[in-house]
Order: C-alpha cells, then sequence, then structure tokens
C-alpha cells in the first residue's frame, strides 16, 4: 500500500519536473522577444537553411550575417538542412510559423515540397529565396498546378558555380591536362543534386576526344567506362562506403597513372572513399569542402591527393538577402527582373589549383582565411546597404556586384 | 453452452419474477419497470463517477491516464511559451495554420501507428515499417504514372498482404523473434527502395495526378483519421481477431491452448497492418504530391517511440490500447512541433524528445517480481 | 597417437564449419567473374582482400557486442548508440589531452573509447535492473537518450578529425585493426568459458528462475556482462571513429541502422557454435559477408542490389538454421533411400 502510494507520488513529482523542464528549456529558447520575433526591425527573423552546420563557407556566411545585422536591421537563424526533403518541409513549415519573416534555403526541394512551401508562403506573406542553389528543379519543370515562378514570394535565387555546363568541366580539363595523369575516372554528382551534371561530363568527353585526336599515342587520355552513366560515373551521397570495392576496381585498372576527376561537388565521399582506404590518388575536384581542402597539395606532392578545387565566395548571400529585405519593406527595384528565369542569377567559382592560391586566398578572401577575418569581405556592410531599394540601389547593380567576384578578384584585388 | 447474454437474460427473468413475486404485483407489470436505454445510460453515468469506481479506473488505467496528462502538459506549455505571432497576435499554437500543419505532420504518424497497434498487441515488432512504406509510396506513383491510381492502390495492397503472410509464416513456423522476419524485409525493402531512386539517380518520384487538392486536405484528412480510427476501435474492441491478439500478447500458450487460432489472428493482424501501411504511403505521398527517398526510413523508430510514449507495452497484451496510439503519436509531434515554435536549438530538442521517452519509460514499463525482464 | 575415427569426423566438422561459407561465396564468385578476367584479379588482388579482413575485423567486434546480449536472452538496442557516442566523447577526450595531430594517437583512443562505452553500457544495465524495464524497451529509451549526447557537445562545430589524422586512423584502415579484434575475441572467450560470471551467466540465460533460485545474484551478473558488453563497443566505437566524421545523431534511433546491419554475423555465429567457438563463428559470418558485398560490387552490382542480395542470404540463412535439424535429417533419410535403391543392384551384380 505505501509502496503503491509513494509510486504514485514520484509519478506526480516526475511529471511535474517534467513539464516545469520543458518549460524552462522552452522558455530559455522563447526569449524575450516572443515567438518569432526577431532583434532587428522586422516582426522576425529570416530563416537560413544549410546544408551543413560546419566549415569554411557555413563560417564565413555566419560571421559575414554577423556584421550585415546591424547595419541592415535583421535578425536571422539557422537551420540543417538535409537530403530528406519531407524533414526540410517541417523544418521550414515550423519555423514559418513560429514567424519567420522569409526563408532563404541552400537546398532546393522536390517540386511537389516547393509548392507546399510557397502555398504556405503566400498563405502567411514569407518570402523564399535560394541561396548557392540554381532552382533548376523549379524553374525547369513545367508548371502543374501552383507555379512557384511565377509568385511574388519567390524572389529566385544565386548559383553555386557557373549556369552553364562548360566552364567548370573545361577548367578541370586544362587543370589535368596540365598534369601528367591520363587515366581518368570521371565521376559526377547525381542529377537531382545537379541538374547539368550530366552535360558537364559530355563536354569534358568532347574535349578529351578532341585532345587525343592530336595527341602522341602515349599522351592519349582513357576514360573508365565500367558502369558509368554516359562517360561519367555518378556518386551518390551518403553511399560512399559501398564505393570500397569499385575503388579496388580503379585503383587496379590506373595503377600510378590512374586520376580521378569529380565534375561537382563529390569530394566529400572521394575523400571518405580515399583516406580511410589508404588510396593515393590525384583528385581534381569542383566544389569545395574542408576535410578535402586539407588535403589540397602541389602537383609533385604525393602525400596529398588533392590538386584542384573552387567554391563560390559566402558574400554571394547579399543577392537572397537585399532582394528579401526590400521585398518585406515593400519597396521593390525600379528595374526588377520580368522574367522568372531572370531572378536566377550567376555566381563564379573561384578556382583554387596551386598552393600558391590558398596563400592568395587566404590573405584576400574570408571563405579561405582561417580566421575569416572581415576584412577581407568582398563586400562591406555598408556597400551592401547602398544596394537596397530604399537606398537608391538597382537589380543590375546588384548583378553586377556579384557577376565581379571571380577568381582573379577574389585572390589578387586590393585590400583597401 | 449458453453464451454470456443468454445468461444476463435469464438473470434478469429471475430477478423479475422475484420483484414481482416481492412487491405483490405481476411479472409483467415488473418487466414494464425495466430501465430503457436512456435510463441505463444515465445510470451508467452515475455508476462511473463514484468514489470506488473512479479509483479502480485509476488504478487500472494509471499510465494512461498519466500519458494524457502528458498530453494536456505538453499544449498547456506550448500554448503559454511560445508566445503570440509576431504579426497578427494570435497564440502561435492555436492560430488555424498552425492547426492545420500540425494535422498534416500527424497524420501520417497516426495511420501508421494506429495499424502497428495490431501487431504490437501480440507483443510483435516490426522494424521494417518505414522501408515498406517508401517502396509502397514509391511503387503507387509508378504506377498511377503509367496507368491509373486504382490500379496502384490494388497493387500496394496486395503487396502489403503478401508482407503480412510473410511476417506471419516466419514468426509462426521459423524460432526466432518476430523482429528477424522484420529485419529481412527491412534489408529487401531498403534495396528496392534504393534500386528505384538511387541507381537510377533520381531523389524523388512526383505524381502526374493532383491527389494533393483532394487526398492533402485538411478536412479529408481529419475525416480519414477518425474514420480509420474507428475501424481499428471496432476491430480490436468488438471483433474476435483483436481479442485474441490481445491474448496472443499476455500468454501465447494459454491462448494457444484456449483455442485461438494463432496462424490465423498473426496474418489477419499483419494483414490489417499492411493495409494501414499502404493507406499511409497513400496520405504521405498527398503532403506533397511527391516521395522522396529517405522521407520514410526513420518511420519505425518513430513509431516505437510514439507507441510507448503513449502507454503502449513493447510485450503487448492486454494493457495496450488504440489510445496509447492516439496520445502518444499526438505528443510526439506535438513535442517536435511545439519546442520549434519556442526556439528551442535542434539540440535540445532531441534532448527533450528523449528525456520525455525515458521518463514516461520509466514510469509506465516496470515490471514486478523478483526477476529481472526480458 | 592414434586418431579415431570419431576424432577425424569431429575435426572434419569443425573445418567444414570454418571453411565451407566463405568458400562456398568466394568460389560462387569466381564463378560468375570469369566473363571478365580483370574482375577475377580483382576479386582475389591484395587490395580487395586487405579491405575484406580490414572490414570483417570492424564488423565481428560490433557483432560479437551484438550477440553476446543476445546469446544471454538480452536484445539491446542500444549498441549502435554507444558505439557513435563513445566514438565521438572518445575522439573529444583524446583531442583534448593530446591532440588530433598525435603521431600515436589510436592507443589513447582505444582508452578513452573504452572508458565512455563501459559508463553508458552501465548505465543502461543499471535502469534496467533498478527500474525492472524490459530490456528491449530499456535499451531503446536510453540509445534515444544518448543519441542527444553527440549534438549537445559538439553543438553546430565539427567534431575531431579522427578519421584524416594517420595517427589515429592506421587503427581503422590498416591490419592494425586485428589487434581490437584479438582484444575483443580473448575477452569474449575468457569472459564466457573460463570466469565463473560468464558460467553464471549462462545459467541465468537458459533458466532464469532456477538459477536465481540456486542463489545466483542475477543484478551483479547482468552489470558485469553489460561491463564486457561495453568493452566490446568501446573497441568498435574508436574503430567507428577512424571511420567516419563525427558529427550529431541526425533521426532519432538512427543508430539501431548499425544494429541490424550487423546482425547476420552475430546470427551466424550463434549458428555454427553447434561446431565452433561462436566468437570464430561470428569472424565466419562477418568474412562471409564482406566477400559477398565485396566480390558482387567488384562484379558491377549496384547498392540496391547489394542490398537485395544481403536480405535474400538473410532469408536463406535464417531459413536453414532455423529448420536445419529437419534438413539433416530429410538428406539423411534421403542418402538412405538412395542407398537403398543402389544396394539390391549392387548385390545383383
Amino acid at each position: 500500500m505505501k509502496k503503491s502510494i509513494l509510486k504514485k507520488i514520484g509519478a506526480i513529482a516526475l511529471s511535474s519536473v517534467l513539464a516545469g523542464s520543458i518549460g524552462a528549456v522552452a522558455g530559455c529558447g522563447g526569449g524575450g522577444n516572443g515567438g518569432g520575433g526577431g532583434s532587428g526591425k522586422y516582426a522576425g527573423k529570416i530563416l537560413i537553411g544549410v546544408q551543413q552546420t560546419r566549415g569554411n563557407n557555413y563560417e564565413a556566411m555566419c560571421k559575414f550575417l554577423d556584421a550585415l545585422k546591424p547595419e541592415l536591421d535583421f535578425d536571422y537563424q539557422i537551420a540543417q538542412m538535409s537530403y530528406a526533403d519531407e524533414s526540410n518541409l517541417t523544418t521550414i513549415e515550423n519555423a514559418i510559423l513560429k514567424g519567420a519573416v522569409g526563408v532563404i534555403t541552400m537546398t532546393e526541394m522536390e517540386m511537389g515540397y516547393t509548392q507546399q512551401v510557397i502555398e504556405l508562403c503566400e498563405q502567411e506573406e514569407v518570402y523564399y529565396a535560394g541561396y548557392m542553389s540554381d532552382f533548376w528543379k523549379t524553374y525547369a519543370e513545367p508548371t502543374t498546378g501552383k507555379a512557384p515562378k511565377d509568385s511574388k514570394y519567390c524572389l529566385g535565387s544565386v548559383s553555386d558555380g557557373e549556369l552553364d555546363a562548360e566552364t567548370t568541366a573545361t577548367w578541370l580539363f586544362e587543370a589535368v591536362k596540365e598534369s601528367s595523369y591520363r587515366k581518368i575516372v570521371l565521376t559526377r554528382s547525381p542529377d537531382w543534386a545537379y541538374p547539368r551534371s550530366a552535360q558537364s561530363a559530355l563536354t569534358f568527353k568532347k574535349l578529351v576526344d578532341n585532345y587525343n585526336a592530336t595527341a602522341a599515342e602515349n599522351d592519349k587520355f582513357t576514360l573508365w567506362t565500367e558502369g558509368t552513366d554516359g562517360p561519367a560515373y555518378v556518386l551518390n551521397y551518403g553511399l560512399d562506403a559501398q564505393f570500397a570495392p569499385t575503388l579496388t576496381k580503379w585503383q587496379n585498372w590506373g595503377g600510378s597513372d590512374l586520376a580521378l576527376v569529380g565534375l561537382n561537388y563529390c569530394a566529400g565521399t572521394i575523400m571518405n572513399m580515399t583516406t580511410y582506404r589508404d588510396l593515393k590518388f590525384p583528385i581534381f575536384n569542383a566544389g569545395w569542402d574542408d576535410d578535402v581542402a586539407k588535403q589540397f597539395g602541389a602537383m609533385d606532392d604525393a602525400t596529398k591527393p588533392v590538386k584542384a578545387l573552387c567554391q563560390t565566395p559566402c558574400e554571394t548571400i547579399i543577392y537572397p538577402l537585399v532582394r528579401m529585405l526590400n521585398a518585406i519593406n515593400g519597396t521593390p527595384y525600379a528595374d526588377e527582373p520580368v522574367k522568372p528565369e531572370d531572378k536566377i542569377v550567376e555566381a563564379k567559382y573561384c578556382h583554387i589549383e596551386s598552393t600558391k592560391d590558398i596563400e592568395d586566398g587566404s590573405a584576400h578572401c574570408m571563405n579561405f582565411n582561417s580566421a575569416r577575418d572581415l576584412k577581407y569581405a568582398l563586400i562591406s556592410p555598408t556597400e551592401v546597404k547602398a544596394l537596397l531599394a530604399e537606398n537608391g540601389g538597382t537589380f543590375a547593380k546588384l548583378v553586377e556586384t556579384i557577376s565581379t567576384w571571380d577568381t582573379e578578384y577574389i585572390l589578387r584585388r586590393e585590400i583597401k | 453452452m449458453e453464451n454470456k447474454e443468454d445468461k444476463v437474460e435469464k438473470i434478469e427473468d429471475v430477478s423479475n419474477e422475484e420483484t414481482a413475486s416481492q412487491s405483490g404485483q405481476p411479472a409483467s407489470i415488473a418487466a414494464a419497470a425495466k430501465p430503457n436505454f436512456g435510463q441505463k445510460i444515465v445510470s451508467a453515468f452515475k455508476n462511473f463517477f463514484t468514489k470506488e469506481h473512479l479509483k479502480e479506473f485509476a488504478k487500472d488505467h494509471i499510465f494512461d491516464i498519466c500519458a494524457l496528462c502528458g498530453l494536456i502538459v505538453c499544449l498547456i506549455v506550448f500554448t503559454i511559451v511560445p508566445g503570440r505571432h509576431p504579426r497578427d497576435g494570435k497564440l502561435l499554437l492555436w492560430r488555424p495554420q498552425t492547426i492545420k500543419t500540425l494535422i498534416s505532420q500527424v497524420s501520417v504518424y497516426f495511420i501508421l501507428a494506429i495499424g502497428a497497434v495490431f501487431i504490437y498487441l501480440m507483443g510483435c515488432m516490426d522494424i521494417s515499417v518505414g522501408y515498406q512504406v517508401g517502396v509502397f509510396g514509391a511503387l503507387f506513383i509508378m504506377i498511377a504514372n503509367s496507368s491509373n491510381l486504382f490500379l496502384a492502390l490494388l497493387t500496394i495492397i496486395i503487396m502489403g498482404l503478401v508482407c503480412a503472410i510473410f511476417n506471419a509464416f516466419v514468426g509462426a513456423y521459423v524460432k526466432l523473434p518476430t523482429v528477424m522476419s522484420s529485419v529481412i524485409l527491412m534489408q529487401l525493402f531498403n534495396g528496392v527502395l534504393l534500386s528505384i531512386f538511387s541507381d537510377r539517380n533520381i531523389n524523388a518520384l512526383t505524381l502526374n495526378t493532383d491527389i494533393q487538392a483532394v487526398v492533402g486536405s485538411t478536412w479529408f484528412r481529419v475525416i480519414a483519421l477518425v474514420l480509420l480510427a474507428f475501424i481499428a476501435f471496432y476491430f480490436l474492441t468488438f471483433t474476435k481477431v483483436g481479442k485474441r491478439s490481445r491474448a496472443i500478447g499476455t500468454n501465447k500458450l494459454a491462448a494457444d491452448q484456449a483455442g485461438a487460432n494463432l496462424l490465423m489472428t498473426r496474418i489477419v493482424c499483419y494483414v490489417v497492418f499492411s493495409l494501414f501501411l499502404c493507406f499511409g504511403a497513400v496520405m504521405l505521398i498527398a503532403r506533397s504530391n511527391s516521395i522522396a527517398s529517405s522521407d520514410t526510413t526513420s518511420y519505425q523508430m518513430d513509431i516505437m517511440i510514439m507507441l510507448l510514449m503513449g502507454g503502449m507495452p513493447l510485450s503487448g497484451g492486454m494493457k495496450g490500447k488504440l489510445f496509447n496510439a492516439i496520445i502518444g503519436t499526438f505528443t510526439y509531434v506535438l513535442l517536435n512541433m511545439g519546442l520549434t515554435l519556442c526556439g528551442v536549438p535542434a539540440a535540445y530538442v532531441m534532448l527533450v524528445k528523449s528525456a520525455v521517452f525515458v521518463i514516461i519509460v520509466c514510469l509506465t514499463c516496470r515490471k514486478p517480481g523478483n526477476l529481472l525482464p526480458r | 597417437m592414434k586418431v579415431t575415427q570419431k576424432q577425424v569426423k569431429n575435426i572434419s566438422k569443425k573445418f567444414a564449419a570454418v571453411f565451407v561459407l566463405p568458400l562456398l561465396i568466394y568460389l560462387i564468385l569466381m564463378l560468375i567473374s570469369l566473363r571478365n578476367p580483370s574482375n577475377v584479379y580483382n576479386i582475389f588482388s591484395g587490395a580487395t582482400i586487405k579491405s575484406i579482413l580490414v572490414e570483417a575485423s570492424y564488423v565481428t567486434i560490433v557483432a560479437l557486442g551484438i550477440g553476446f546480449q543476445l546469446k544471454y536472452g538480452r536484445f539491446d538496442f542500444a549498441g549502435g548508440a554507444i558505439i557513435v557516442v563513445s566514438a565521438v566523447v572518445g575522439g573529444l577526450l583524446a583531442d583534448k589531452m593530446i591532440g588530433v595531430g598525435a603521431a600515436t594517437g589510436w592507443p589513447l583512443l582505444m582508452v578513452t573509447c573504452i572508458l565512455v562505452a563501459v559508463a553508458l553500457s552501465v548505465i543502461n544495465a543499471s535502469v534496467y535492473v533498478w527500474l525492472k524495464i524490459p530490456i528491449s524497451v530499456c535499451s531503446l529509451a536510453l540509445a534515444f537518450l544518448f543519441e542527444a549526447i553527440p549534438g549537445l557537445l559538439l553543438g553546430t562545430k565539427p567534431g575531431p578529425e579522427i578519421q584524416f589524422a594517420t595517427g589515429y586512423n592506421v587503427l581503422g584502415k590498416t591490419y592494425l585493426v586485428l589487434l581490437p579484434l584479438a582484444i575483443a575475441v580473448i575477452i569474449y572467450i575468457v569472459y564466457d568459458k573460463f570466469t565463473v560470471v560468464g558460467r553464471h551467466s549462462r545459467l541465468l540465460a537458459n533458466n532464469q528462475l532456477s538459477a536465481v533460485n540456486i542463489g545466483i545474484n542475477e543484478k551483479k551478473n547482468t552489470i558485469y556482462a553489460y561491463i564486457v558488453s561495453g568493452i566490446l563497443f568501446g573497441l568498435a566505437g574508436a574503430i567507428y571513429a577512424t571511420k567516419n566524421r563525427l558529427a550529431p545523431v541526425e533521426a532519432p534511433l538512427a543508430t539501431t541502422g548499425t544494429l541490424f546491419a550487423n546482425i547476420i554475423p552475430s546470427l551466424v555465429g550463434l549458428f555454427l557454435s553447434r561446431w565452433i567457438d561462436d566468437s570464430a563463428g561470428t569472424f565466419i559470418g562477418a568474412i562471409t559477408i564482406q566477400i559477398l558485398y565485396y566480390g558482387l560490387g567488384i562484379l558491377g552490382v549496384k547498392f540496391g542490389g547489394l542490398k537485395l542480395f544481403y536480405a535474400g542470404f538473410l532469408a536463406v540463412f535464417i531459413f536453414i538454421s532455423g529448420f536445419w535439424d529437419k534438413i539433416i535429417l530429410f538428406l539423411r533419410n534421403l542418402y538412405k533411400k538412395v542407398m537403398q535403391k543402389l544396394a539390391p543392384k549392387v548385390k545383383s551384380q
């Protein structure tokens, strides 16, 4: 009898502690602003959905945004996105319900989920934009039901790298050509991650064929053909551990003449495969990962396999941010784009091909500087503020600013 | 052998005769004094709220009451703490859009959880739920896009039936824990999912026919959930299969010796479970008219957590109820949404959910006796 | 020394139990790969054999941890979470003490991971023992709780880069992995066969009530068993840290996937325990799975196909092990019938 009473008292006490702790933790998270209120003049935060909460781009972006916050008087909140669209949809839904005024996402979702988000944005009057995404899925699929690209709440996106399929493939081909490696495994990301990757692979193959037509016999390129989709082998995210048998085959085939060319960001997959499998063949990769960058070495450095990298600077976030602040203020640009396709803006890659490029990057760009020093930001907070429509900024000026950020400018401009 | 109802009638007749003989009235007048349906309801209501009955009810249903109280506490906390919407000033949790989104997020879990009750009551466990739903959803879209919706639905139902029979037979004839058959199915369906998505370099499949407008509407969801809950309730409470499934969970040997056909009961329960999985897959597709490869992979564990949060014992038996699934589902989804509305960082959301789960398990799953439960 | 026929029979049974399964799979794959001679080379190349052995060692340690509790009648869901959390926390501790750049950091990593794993296992055991919650439920709940730890410790910062540190990752990608494997096997065998505690655990597994009635302290015994399984999971955690990026767990109970992905070797071990020690059987199971996986991968089977083969293998194995006695009886009867049919012919000749 006593035991059962004690058990019940214990149950009630635990439940109260539980309720209290939920309340306490929830209260701590809510803060004094109440609900989704931000600390800026806007009654809500801007949700920024990122693919990973680590790495040079993330750290530099956060530092840059923190510097912009007091100047542009806004607040933001980071959310980790995943490859599961259902989970991303839930994250965005909850943030919008909480009172977010805008959503900037690095992950572009499949059409059905994007439509859901746009519908919710229209009901809640929240703006949606992309960062380091070309919104290809949203803009390429025919209109079925809702047309997100026509919605005034969908503000477009700034891409991660050149929008055409040729530039990156050409750059990588030139980099490999300079080296002595002639047995190439060409890899690319799946179409759903980088829709132009298939076209990029075809461009690379064409360049190889053109080169082989005039090259000496022992200087000709040979591409790996087994298990490929077109000219390239498709590396799938999250399944890198299952590439081990394929890696063995590649190494046995190519030997010391083998090089791997990654047409899109699949370096993480490649690094997992190579470092932990203790395989050392050179990797020429488009994209960036901090772990990959640590393995970057000169062409003659056999201990460091990565020979080429590239990345778009974090400052390109000004495109979705400025467009969003204009929209929330109700002050669009005088030269606002009419065609939905014009809302997609290109950001160029910064190419890293040598240790000198790494050194120059460290002294000229926040992304590549280990301390993420703000003095190396490509644009100052004051200059960003001047791009707002209410301060006389124009869409053309915004696009032009981003288009000047190429490799030469990023690595070798004069720092004031 | 006369059944209970005949016995009750006979007792009533005897009592009427006794009343008649005691009061000196004829039996017909005594019979006429029999209470009508309305009076029966009122007397049942009064009897329920007597002190003794309430005490006994609380003693028998202490964990269900705790689970319900937990949900109510969550509702109260998440009403107060997130505060009001910064623009329209309404309470965040009770805005129409929030309720609509909550129903949308709950609907799939709800259907899967009430389907899972049928097998959890028998003390079985299925860890292939997520992959099964993923495959059913993918196949539904592929078939619907190439022919029609009806054929697609029929195909996945047939597939579900095959899986159900497989699970039932393996559990009945191969002397291994029932979880093993679901491990096989998990690996099989994982392979099928990978073959459909990763091996073909696609991340998601989109349905060409827009079912979102109808099936994805809030009213349809609410009606479907209520209807399915009622069907499940009827099945579990008023049919032999429902009662036998509980008996199997309590004591398989005793149930077998009492005449319950174990194999048939398992088959029927797994079939019902599979049907609910099919409905769940369709409801998931209706959320966004598409399904992605990794949307459903964590469902098996989510369902288990929800059932345990609602007070369902993992060994099944008489103490398991549909109520556990309903309360557990709402508590889980509400915790997720509510903590985000409160601005709790993602790392702490997982901590709070796990702490709540641990506390509930500690309170509700303890076994008496000297021996450690296995 | 004269060897009796019975001894020869026993030795050949053990030999068959050890070698038949992996050799059979290897043979089948080799026959299939004959179409493309380079595949034959790939399947037998040094790199493949090394990869198989290294992977199988890690899988064996995980499977030993799972099988250890299965053997004593407990289905423990927390193994995967303990491996991941011990890897993260052990990695953080090792990084704090000597740094990721240390030349030989792997012994310290092993020690820290084992300590963390044992602590978590003891918590698991204590909750089970004192609150008397069914182990599957208890371990599930605690796995959920343990999975929140990496997120709290790491937050948004990356975990220590053990995976890319040469002083650490030698443990997981070279033959050095055989050292934790040897430790795991020795501990497993010593506990089971050479300790009183191990014998008590077996008694409790066979007949819990009788064992308690004869005076075995079930609670103490359970705690000891969990300390041992903690050591096994700690060793697995150390190898896990050298092969994977240390990051928070994304979805609730995602670590249970580790459990179910590595359950086949424990089942094979339990089945082969009729003829050889179950730890050896577990290793054989792990080798077989890795041969299957590598061989099919080299033959060009894609990921979906690999999983389907895995599921098929699991189904066939469970069927065979479940009906083994009936299968043997059927084969014996068939053999007798065949011999009977042949016998009159021989006599008439």
